[in-house]
């Protein structure tokens, strides 16, 4: 606001210069007036104007090299500022040229035609004649003077001054003098008796008539309008005295002689004065050619930069809101149209902004609303799959990659046909979305056995339709769980169950059965014969062993069904490995044991990690039997960044049908003709107690190999 | 401005010289008395004889010099002669227009002869200055505003019309 009317100011100078100099002009116009009171004004006024002129076109200059500047830059408005300027400066310069030309054409002519010939010989014959007129005069004079100076011969000088008072009385002349060959007056007399000073002829009339002896001269003279000067050598003087008689023309004839004269020196003067008057009047016009030119460029410029303006700001305005400035407002300084287009601008801006506003609100509050589902997806514990309706997998989640075992993230924008064929083992799974995901159902639920990696594993999958905002299905949600320690804790809770039951049915009657059949062999030893003997001691014998047997049956599965209480402390995992080894060394021909140093120590109960170090051994010794060349290896080492500690038992036996591999630690699983099936489920029981993990992994060509991981302790 | 179009003389005569000046104290009243050299350039004399009256100002100032600052003018005092050619009377007229004095002459010599001798002319303007030392200063030239001002313009751009003389500078101690 301040700029704006800073730049107003401006303004006036340039306009308070032009009003000054068209006051200035109007008066040189005035000035030329020979009358005028600003006659002595006239070159003051024409030095101002060319200072004014100056100053006009140095901001010319300025205005011209600015839009020049404007122009190369490719400014806003500079062409239409170029095309005003010159639309400007082509209305004013046509019209102001021809009257500059015609009137410049009218001025000289009229000038010229004051002056011709006839006017001029006119003057002159006037100017003639009155010299004529006063010639015959003069010559009267000259007469009178010369019969004068004829009384003045043999005079003295002390007789001069009496003698020419009373000549001068006798004849028309107004004074008498006697001059000396030097010019010293030697004796005067005036008809005004107050004229003291005689009126003297200069150096050049004395030589004159030193030379001729006469002069005769015409002059003007203040108080008496024109005189005749006669100046007479008067003869028989000695020394050499001469006589100057002064008469007055006639007041009638000097006053017809000073009109003639006046006119004439008036024409004369005005005649010389023609050219510099053409010049004055020309240098006149051309200043208010100039003024005109002037103004109009200047005015020219003033205009288009006040149109230009709003231009501008209206390109810039949309330069930034192409920039992605919607707060840009521009200033109205105007109430006409370009006014109502700045305005109707900033509405509009206005309007994109507050929309922006609001659709950047909206974005973040989706943004907000995706990293919160993200951030839930990522870390749940479920797994989760979106899919379009065109069956392309969308979205996946962490969880869907940790209980799958496949990284899915790589499979986005997969139809689920490509997925299966990518990773063949979720061809099944697939399979299944797609038929459950084809029925249309809202919502669906299916547990889904799976093998991975030789683990068998159960998923439950949950699927439902996903619906937009509009109410309309745009894909599938698939939610999935690995239940299957679910189902494992289930099963090995109903194991457990049936164990405790058998157990405790079968263990009760088993000790009066065995005790009986002791009995009986005790009390009938020796009151039998020797075969009816034999037989008893041999069927007792035989009911004990069975007995014994079965109580030892009876107990696996009480200690699998009700295990010992664990005493869990900080043990060494190496030594307990050896020592278990060292048992073994005599009764297997090729025992490998292989112990990492510095194996960190483990939090277990040492029993019962010996009770499944001895169960695996076993398992393995059993393997191998039978077999030429059968070996076992024992190692346990430290795999940096695991936190676990891993043992392994690996054997080169007959091992496990790789049918049973997957079913192998569940109870009533064996592939030995003797055992109960609940060894190894122990063994997974004992480990899983201990935080860690048993993985069986068959080895090529044959044999077997449990992997034990257990949390080690590494603070 | 004027100084830039201020040019050389016309011609090697045309100039205004001014020979000796004094200033010369009778009863309490300074006379001027001066020799001044008047020749007019071709422009000057040909605006002459067409009847155009020559106007001269002689400027008589009376300056304190000063050490650190610029001279100070105590008193300044224009005296203004014409020249005028008579057609019908073929004269020329010398006219001291402070005093009304007009003396006619056949030739213009003698005229500017006479407009160049200013003898004893009474200073009645000019105060005594006996405590401290000033200097009096005379400048002759044409008056080229008091030429008709059509010819101004044009005279002002014509070397010709500049005719002035070099200031004359005089101590005034007794």
């Amino acid at each position: 606001m301040v700029t704006k009317t800073l730049r107003k100011r401006l303004y006036l100078i340039p306009a308070g210069v032009l009003l000054s100099l068209l006051l200035s002009l109007y008066l040189m116009s005035h000035a030329t007036q020979s009358s005028s009171q600003f006659n002595e004004l006239f070159s003051s006024l024409i030095l101002l104007n060319i200072i004014g002129t100056v100053f006009l076109f140095a901001l010319l200059l300025i205005n011209i090299h600015w839009l020049w500047q404007q122009f190369k830059k490719q400014a806003v408005g500079s062409r239409i500022t170029l095309k005003i300027v010159l639309l400007f400066f082509a209305i004013s310069v046509i019209p102001t040229s021809i009257v500059f030309y015609f009137s410049s054409q009218l001025l000289h002519q009229s000038v010229d035609s004051w002056f011709n010939v006839q006017i001029d010989d006119a003057m002159k014959n006037s100017l003639k004649l009155s010299q004529r007129s006063l010639d015959n005069r003069t010559r009267s004079l000259m007469k009178e003077t010369r019969q004068l100076t004829e009384a003045l011969e043999n005079e003295s000088d002390m007789f001069l001054s009496l003698s020419l008072a009373s000549l001068r009385e006798q004849t028309s002349a107004s004074e008498l003098t006697a001059f000396s060959k030097q010019g010293r007056i030697i004796a005067t007399t005036n008809l005004d008796p107050g004229v003291l000073i005689p009126n003297t002829p200069d150096d050049a009339m004395l030589l004159l008539v030193r030379q001729s002896g006469e002069f005769i001269g015409i002059e003007p003279s203040a108080r008496e309008g024109l005189i005749v000067r006669t100046l007479v050598e008067i003869k028989n003087s000695n020394p050499k005295r001469y006589l100057q008689a002064i008469y007055s023309v006639p007041r009638d004839l000097g006053e017809l002689a000073d009109s003639v004269e006046n006119a004439y020196t008036a024409y004369q003067e005005f005649n010389y004065l023609r050219q510099s008057l053409k010049f004055s009047f020309t240098l006149t016009l051309s200043l208010v050619l100039v003024f005109s030119l002037l103004a109009a460029s200047w005015a020219a410029f003033v205009f288009a930069r006040e149109l230009v303006e709003p231009l501008r700001q209206l390109v810039k305005g949309t330069q930034a809101v192409a920039q992605g400035d919607y707060e840009k407002k521009l200033e109205v300084g105007r109430k006409d149209e370009l006014g109502f287009l700045v305005n109707s601008f900033n509405d509009m801006t206005s309007h994109i902004s507050n929309a922006r506003k609001e659709a950047y609100n909206a974005q973040r509050d989706a943004e907000d609303q995706h990293a919160y589902l993200e951030t839930v997806l990522s870390h749940l514990s479920n797994g989760v799959l979106g899919i379009d309706l065109s069956m392309r997998l969308k979205t996946t989640n962490h969880a869907a990659h940790q209980i799958l075992e496949l990284p899915l993230t790589a499979c986005i924008e997969y139809s689920l046909e490509e997925i299966a064929v990518k990773f063949p083992s979720l061809e099944g799974f697939t399979s299944l979305l797609i038929e459950k995901f084809s029925s249309h159902k809202k919502e669906w639920q299916h547990e889904f056995a799976y093998t991975i990696d030789h683990q068998k594993r159960t998923l439950l999958l949950k699927g439902t339709a996903l619906f937009a905002a509009d109410k309309t299905q745009s894909g599938y949600v698939l939610i999935f769980d690995d239940v299957t320690p679910i189902v494992q804790s289930q099963r090995n809770a109903a194991w457990s169950e049936v164990a405790q039951r058998l157990a405790h049915e079968i263990k009760n009657p088993l000790t009066p059965i065995q005790l009986s059949a002791e009995r009986l062999q005790r009390k009938l030893h020796g009151k039998l014969d020797d075969e009816a003997d034999k037989i008893l001691k041999k069927s007792t014998d035989t009911i004990v062993q069975q007995v014994t047997a079965m109580k030892s049956m009876v107990n696996d599965f009480s200690d699998f069904a009700r295990p010992p209480q664990s005493k869990p402390q900080n043990i060494a995992a190496g030594p307990l490995i050896e020592q278990i080894a060292t048992l073994y060394q005599g009764q297997i021909k090729q025992l490998n044991v292989s112990i990492e140093d510095d194996l960190p120590p483990i939090f277990a109960d040492p029993i019962r990690l010996r009770q499944v170090l001895i169960n695996l051994i076993k398992n393995a010794q059993e393997a191998i039997a039978g077999i030429d060349d059968g070996q076992i290896s024992i190692s346990a080492l430290y795999p940096p960044d695991t936190g676990s500690i891993e043992i392994c038992i690996a054997d080169n036996g007959l091992g496990v049908d790789n049918s049973k591999i997957e079913h192998i630690f569940e109870p009533y699983v064996t592939s030995k003709e003797k055992g109960t099936g609940l060894g190894l489920a122990i063994v997974k029981k004992i480990i899983e107690e201990h935080g860690g993990t048993i993985t069986i992994k068959p080895i090529e060509p044959q044999g077997v190999n449990f992997i034990i991981h257990l949390p080690a302790i590494t603070d | 401005m004027l100084l830039f179009i201020r040019p050389g003389l016309a011609n090697d005569d045309a100039n205004i010289t001014i020979k000796t000046a004094k200033l010369s104290l009778q009863e309490q009243t300074y006379l001027l008395s001066s020799r001044i050299d008047y020749t007019l350039s071709e422009e000057a004399l040909k605006a002459l004889k067409n009847g155009i009256t020559l106007t001269f100002n002689v400027e008589l100032s009376i300056i304190e010099p000063r050490s650190w600052l610029w001279d100070r003018y105590h008193n300044s005092i224009h005296l203004s002669y014409q020249i005028k050619y008579h057609t019908l009377a073929q004269t020329y007229q010398a006219t001291d227009v402070k005093n009304n004095v007009q003396h006619s002459f056949s030739r213009l010599e003698p005229a500017l002869h006479s407009i160049g001798t200013l003898t004893e002319v009474p200073i009645h303007a000019l105060l005594k200055h006996d405590d401290i030392d000033v200097y009096g200063s005379l400048t002759a030239y044409l008056n080229i505003e008091a030429l008709p001002l059509p010819m101004r313009p044009m005279a002002y751009i014509t070397p010709g019309w500049h005719l002035s003389s070099e200031t004359f500078r005089w101590s005034l101690k007794p």
